[in-house]
This record gives structure tokens, sequence and C-alpha cells, in this order.
């Protein structure tokens, strides 16, 4: 059983010290940074470039159990999805779960009532099954996944090789990398499971912000969580990714069924008021990384607000709540009781409030920079030569990456002796700790909002980061470091998966790195385009495949929950063209998803 | 003239007339001379079947439902091109460029049904640059009451301007409710002209377009415009309609462009602009129509 979180508001700091960011377009001829408003928005994603918006406390508690969710125990009769529930689902699941923002990895096929009976029957004859499988399914998920794979694994392609051999071994990686999908380094891998349990925690609120409390999901992930067990069912989930639609090209490109969902009528509504569903969907895609603690680790050339300390804090209780949630996901995902959950998660804090916390973050910082130095001095010469010193000069950028700022700092992991030793499968564990962290973070995200004074875009913000820890495994894996969570379990061979930042303050991060995400002209300067529905989530109908808000030679230009309009503006309300987008024609929309009889 | 009856200067058809592209880009056409003016020339089409559209519709991103607002202005382009080809007509069809459009959709025309169309052209107006010439068109049901009305308004070079530069009314500013953009690709005016019949040169290949003067080719406004309904989808009045639309500056192919609209005091006002440069290359209104 899960336990209730109660909200913990982080107290704004003084009316002198509240700073926001107050962004504004530049001005013509005047060079453009990222602290700029982007000139304009050109994108098929129901995300834009949103603003958090203010709850209540009573609207936050209201919202809490949704942190909590049980599994539904049946699904009764109920009206048939429209087109538009089913965008606004899948906006605050795959198209927005906490992902790495460069990782298309994810996809979605939604089979309606007819195929869910038989997604029902395959399941059904499936072992390792976490809940029992529900009749009547309005419709069901089959949810896709491939191995993360971005540029920064392409670079560690080239990492870890003996001078001599190199010229051999990293074609012979690459090979291995290509048709086996072997990873350069564990916690790679790892990522694709922390992805999933990120977008599984996702999608059970997801079906019931969506449907404003009617709609709930049953996910099954644990007869797919490895090769094996995939290989146990494997002519059942051949018959799952047949109704995928699946093809033979994408399978050799690892392509595998990971999740499936059923979502249907619960017997019993959660009630909130329209406004609260409305506003809680607004948030869930607004929310986003804070990397900036403010007089900490700003850039030289950010704005005044930027540089200003401020005096507020991330309170033990909002840390203890969010921990709780934590390990309520953990619990649920894993399928343990929670003090179990607690006894595997393993945890060290390492922000400069706790004893000796400041000598460990330097520590930390130094060891990653010694690793960095030593993966730039190791790339071949023979690959970084003719590329104009590019995998060597990537390398050290992403020293970025590993900056651990912030006022709460955690790192998390798993010991794999004691995940076998709990009777779990390791990818169902990880999967389980990203949707703890995932989970843990909505948690501090929504105390960030709770009395949200007008002159603050946020309370509280949190980064989730994986750099630090796949820079820490390449010193393990290449050059001899130990586990970051060694020191603190001397006792455990712990494997850190993530690390926490979390962050009290006022000033929402710059969107630059969404307009890079977001602004086809510049794709690829960093990380990729966010995804358009039609993209990556498609629904059967029959023998059917459609994709998601692509028809008569439209694609979907609408932001999911825009009637919120939490939408960017600059200091004098003015908005950014294309941002708040347009509305899906509402006789599309309004559509039925599946006709009733099928 | 096949199926139809010409007198000198309204011309009477039983079947859709046809005009041949050369003839237009051919036809050798005097220009308006000061002191000059344009004669009142009428076309009449008896009937016609409004027919179904799906490739209308999907080229310019419309729903289902009633006939499109404008898809009555394709119904009548043959009776325009006839009248631009009209011996008596003075301004050359090729130049003509197409500044405002004004609809009125008295209510919703059905797939499938019988209705009359009626074309004239007058309303002459010196410009700066030039001469403006309003083409009106009007549908008519079975019961011969008009059911749709619009208004082209074309500007011709070949006519003397008086080279006063006119204030643009005072508007009141749009509150967006509806912010997009669009990226147009470069094969949209082929696209259009397939499904609208307007093949019009400097609408198809940028070598073409250069001919008449453009940098590259450009949209045809009609499609725009249409686009742009098409985009306000719910916010449209369902039954009588009134439009109106000012082509302010050709929307080059391909491009990037931005649409907005919201409220514009009482009426549903729409633009699209340049995204680069923020130039308005469309602004208009919605209206109900007050019968």
């Amino acid at each position: 059983m899960q336990k209730p979180l109660s909200i913990q508001p982080i107290s704004p700091p003084p009316a002198q010290q509240r700073v926001s960011r107050q962004a504004v377009f530049a001005e013509e001829g005047e060079k453009r940074n990222r602290y700029h408003l982007p000139t304009s928005l050109d994108s098929a994603s129901p995300v834009g470039f949103r603003m958090r918006v203010p709850l209540s406390t009573t609207e936050v508690n209201a919202v809490l159990p949704l942190l909590c969710l049980e599994r539904p125990e049946a699904f009764v009769p109920g009206p048939v999805a429209t087109e538009q529930e089913l965008f606004e689902e899948a906006s605050l699941g795959v198209l927005s779960s906490r992902q790495s923002t460069n990782f298309r990895g994810h996809r979605q096929v939604t089979v309606g009532p007819t195929e869910s009976k038989r997604v029902a029957e395959l399941l059904r004859s499936m072992d390792h099954l976490e809940a029992p499988v529900l009749d009547g399914a309005a419709y069901t998920h089959i949810c896709l996944a491939r191995p993360y794979r971005t540029p920064f694994t392409f670079l560690l392609t080239f990492i870890g090789h003996k001078k001599g051999l190199s010229l051999g071994t990293v074609p012979l990686r690459g090979i291995r990398k290509t048709l086996w999908h072997e990873d350069d380094i564990p916690t790679i891998g790892y990522l694709q499971h922390l992805h999933l349990g990120i977008w599984m925690d996702a999608m059970e609120r997801a079906a019931l912000v969506a449907s404003h409390g009617t709609r709930r999901a049953n996910v099954f992930s644990a007869p797919f969580c490895t090769e094996a067990r995939r290989k146990e069912h494997a002519a059942a989930t051949a018959e799952l990714e047949a109704l995928a639609g699946m093809t033979t090209q994408e399978r050799r490109l690892g392509w595998r069924v990971h999740v499936v969902t059923q979502v249907g009528t619960a017997p019993h509504a959660v009630s909130l008021s329209k406004s609260t569903w409305r506003k809680l969907g607004a948030n869930l895609v607004s929310f986003r990384s804070e990397r900036i603690q403010p007089g900490v680790n700003q850039e030289e050339k950010a704005p005044t607000p930027y540089h200003q300390r401020q005096d507020m804090d991330v309170s033990d209780d909002t840390a203890f709540q969010a921990g709780r949630a934590g390990y309520n996901a953990f619990a649920h995902w894993a399928g343990v009781d929670r003090e179990k959950a607690k006894e595997l998660l393993l945890m060290e804090r390492v922000d400069v409030l706790t004893d000796g916390g400041k000598e460990r973050l330097r520590e930390i910082r130094t060891e990653l920079g010694d690793i960095t130095d030593r993966v730039v001095d190791n790339i071949p010469l023979w690959a970084d030569l003719p590329t104009g010193k590019l995998l060597s000069s990537s390398a050290a950028r992403g020293r970025k990456a590993f900056a651990l700022a912030g006022q709460r700092i955690y790192i998390g992991g798993l010991d794999r002796g004691d995940v076998q030793g709990a009777g779990l499968e390791w990818n169902r564990a990880v999967r389980a700790f990203g949707a703890a962290a995932a989970r843990s973070a909505l948690y501090c995200e929504l105390a960030g909002v709770t009395e949200l004074p007008a002159d603050c875009d946020l309370l509280a913000g949190i980064c989730l980061m994986a750099g630090p820890v796949n820079q820490n495994d390449v010193g393990k894996q290449f050059f001899g470091y130990p586990d970051l969570l060694s020191q603190a379990y001397p006792d455990k061979e712990p494997t850190s998966l993530l690390v926490w930042t979390l962050k009290a303050k006022t000033v929402a991060d710059p969107i630059g790195n969404e307009e890079q995400l977001m602004n086809p002209a510049r794709k690829g300067a960093l990380v990729d385009l966010r995804c358009a529905p039609h993209e990556v989530v498609s629904l059967r109908s029959g023998e059917r495949l459609t994709p998601m808000r692509k028809r008569e030679g439209r694609v979907n230009a609408e932001r999911a929950f825009g009637d919120v309009g939490n939408f960017v503006v600059d200091s004098q309300g003015k908005e950014i063209p294309g941002n708040r987008g347009s509305a899906w024609p509402r006789a599309w929309a309004e559509e039925q998803a599946w006709s009733v009889e099928s | 003239m096949v199926g139809g009856v010409m007198s000198e200067r309204q011309l009477d058809f039983d079947e859709v007339p046809k005009t041949s592209l050369s003839k237009l880009i051919l036809a050798r056409k005097p220009g308006l001379e000061p002191g000059e003016s344009i004669p009142r020339l009428e076309a009449h089409l008896r009937s016609c079947i409004v027919p179904t559209v799906p490739e209308y519709r999907a080229v310019c991103g419309l729903t289902s439902g009633p006939l499109p607002i404008l898809y009555p202005q394709i119904l009548a382009e043959p009776l325009h091109l006839a009248l631009a080809s009209h011996p008596d007509m003075p301004l050359p069809a090729m130049g003509l460029v197409h500044v405002r459009q004004s609809v009125a959709q008295i209510r919703p025309l059905l797939e499938g049904e019988e209705v009359g169309i009626s074309c004239w052209l007058e309303g002459q107006r010196t410009a700066r640059r030039g001469v403006e010439a309003d083409i009106h068109t009007a549908l008519r049901d079975e019961d011969g009451q008009v059911i749709w009305r619009g208004i082209s308004t074309v500007l011709s070079k070949h006519g003397p301007g008086d080279g006063l530069k006119r204030q643009q009314p005072e508007q009141e500013p749009l509150v967006v409710r509806r912010s997009a953009a669009w990226s147009i690709p470069g094969n949209q005016g082929r696209k259009y002209a397939k499904v609208s019949g307007d093949w019009n040169p400097i609408h198809t290949t940028a070598l073409t377009a250069k001919l008449f003067g453009f940098k590259r080719a450009i949209a045809h406004g009609m499609w725009t415009l249409a686009r742009a309904l098409g985009e306000m989808d719910e916010d449209l009045p369902t039954h009588s309609v009134g439009v109106t639309a000012s082509f302010r500056r050709p929307v080059l192919l391909p491009s990037r462009v931005l649409f907005e609209s919201g409220e514009r005091g009482e009426a549903l006002g729409f633009e699209v602009r340049e995204a680069k440069s923020g130039r308005v290359c469309l602004s208009g209104e919605i209206n109900p129509l007050v019968r």
C-alpha cells in the first residue's frame, strides 16, 4: 500500500528577493542568446513554451492522491473516448513524460475495444504479470521502445579503447552496438528502462487527467522487461508486435514491445473540479528541468535575476514527502512493500547543507573532471583529427552536463545483489527506480507551484540528471574508478542510476534549450526536436493504423491544455508568435476514436 | 463560345465555359488610358451542380461539412476567366493582382445542390499604382434566391495610377486566441492549381513567376485565405457569415508564415505574416452576417 502524501509548500523569499524571468525579445540587430525569447515557434508538439500555473493548497492536496494511485480493480462500460481525450492523454504520456530530450526512443500504438479484448487474452497467456488483466478495456496502448542511442552514445563508441588496438576495437564495438544493441557502458542500457519507468508512471495519471477522473490505466511491464521474458511468450509478443504494426526493419533497429497498458472506465470516478483538472494538465506539460540555482551556477552573461541568491529553502518536510512519493512509486512498480522499497533504494545526500557535503561535492566534481580529462586523452586520434577534433571537444563540453548545483542533491541507485535477493528482475527494478525518481520530482514541482505568488515563476524546481552517473560509469568501466555510491554504501555493490538536484528559487531557467528542441532551423545544435503526435502515436482501427493528428494535409498545432492559457509572454505580455498554437478542428477532435460497435 | 450565347457584353452559358491559358496569356490588351473606363461585363451560368470537394478540403486543410465557404469562388472561376478574356476587357488578364476579397455566405451550400452563377465586372477605382476593379459573383439557389455573394478586387498596373499612398484604416488590435506557424512547401501553388483550375504561372514555378516579376512562385491568395479559415474552424459562425480579406503582400513559396486569429473589436480578426520579417501578407475579418 502506498502512503498518502500531503503538501508541504515552499515559502517564497522576502518580496525584495523575488525575481522572475521577465524575458524579452531581442531588439532588431541585437545578438540573440538563450535568455531572449524565441522569435516564433513552429512545432506540432503539444507542449510549446509554457509557464507554471499557480495552484492553491486545497487544489494540490486534492491532486496528491494522483501521486499514489493503486491499480484499477475493474473496468465498467463508459463513453467511448474522443480523439481529443486520446490526444491529451498522449500529451501527458509519451509526448511529454520526463525523457531525455534528444532521445526519440518511444512509440505508442493504441488499439480500440475489439483489439483490446485480444490483447487481454494475450496478456492472460503470459507469466510474470504484476496484476490481474481486466476485462472491458476501452482501449489499450502497446508501448514500444528501442535502446538509448543519441549523439552522446555515438561518442561513447570511441571511448575506452587501447591505443594500439583502437583501429580494430572501435569498429568492432560499433558493429556490436548496431547488430546486437550492446551498450558501451551498462548505465546507457539502464537509461532505456529508467525512461520506461518514467513513462509508465506518467501514463497512470495521464489517463485520469485526460478523462477528468473517469478512466484508469492498468500498466503491464514485467512480462516484457527482458529479452528472455519476451522469448518465454514469443508467440503472444509477436502478435502484439503485429498489432502495433512493427516491421522487420524496426525489430532490427531494436524496437520491442516493452509495456502494455489497458485503459478503461473506472467504477468510481476521481472527483476534482474541471478547472483543477485543466490546471493540473497544463502544469504537467509545463514542468521541465531546472538547472540553474541563482547565484550559484549561473553563466556570467545571464541576466541579473539569475545572479541573485535567494533566502529560501527546500524544507526537510518537503524533501521527506518527496521521498515518500518516490518510495510509493518504487513499491508500486517493483511490486514490493514500502519497507523493502526503502531497503532497496540507495540514496546519498551530497549537498552543501549536509555535514561534509561541500567537500563531497568537490570530490565528485574533481573525479568527474578527471574522468573527462582521461576520456579526452583517450579518444583515438585517427578518428578525432579528421573530424577537426569534434569528438574530443564534444567530450570536453560534456562537463556542463555534470554540474551539480542545488540545495538538496541526492545520488540514487540500486544494488544488483539486493535486487536479485528480493526476487526482482534487474530491469524491472530499474524501471521502478525511474518511476520513483519522476514521481518524487513531480511532488517537488507541485510544491513549487503551490500558492505561487504572481511575481514568481516557481518556488521549487528539480533536475534529474543521468550525466554524472554515465560519466562515473565511463570511469568505472574503463579507468578503474569506484561507483559514486561506493563511499556511502561500502558494504554493497551499488550501481548509481540518477542524480536529483532540488532547487528552491523563484526564477525559471531560460527556454533557450527548448528553443533548440523546437526550432527546426537549429535542429542538431544540441538536441533533437520534441515529437509531434503523428510521429510517435498511431491509432489502430481494424486493419488500419492512423498516425495521431495527421489528416488531410494537416498536422497538429494544438497545445494540450492550452485553454488554461499558460503561455510564455515577455514583460509587456507579448506572446511568442506561434506558441499558443491552434486547436485541432473540433469536428475531428470530437470524433469517437473507435465506433461503438467495434 | 461552347454551350453559351454571347450578346455584346453579356455572356450566357448553359455549360461551364472553358478558356485556355494560352488565350489569356497571349491576348493583346491595350490597357486603360486616362479618362477611359472598364465597361460592365457580365457572365451567367444557368446551372451547375455543387460537387464534392475532398481534394480541395485536403489541400486547404478543411474539415468535412457543408461546402467550404470559399469554394463558390472556384465554381465561378471559369466565368471570371471568360470575363477576363472578353474582347471588350481592356486590361490584360496576366498581371491582375488579387488585392481584396469579400464573401457573404447567406446560407451554407450543400454538395450536390444545383445553383446558378452570375458574375459581372464593375466598380473601377484609381489606385496608387494602377487601377482597381471589382469582379462580383453571386450564386442563386433553384428558387433564384441569392445564397452566396463575393467581390474580388483586382489591381492592374495597365491603367493610370494616381501615385497617392492610401492610409490603411485604423484597426483595433488583435486579441490573439490562435497562433500557429505554417511551413508552406514549394509545390503548394501547383497543388492548389490542381483543385482550383487556376494555373496562373505566377503560382506554379519559380521560373514562370520570375517572368512576371516575382522572385519566386507565390501562393494563391484564395488558398492562403481558405487555409486561414480552415485554421479557425469552430471559431467561425456556422450559418450566415461575412468574410473580408486584404492580400497585402504575396506569400512566396516555399516559406514559413505565422497565422494569428482572435477578437478584433466585435469581429473575429486574422492575419498571416511572414515569419521572418513579421510583415503582414493577409489580414481579414469575419462577422456573422446580419440579414
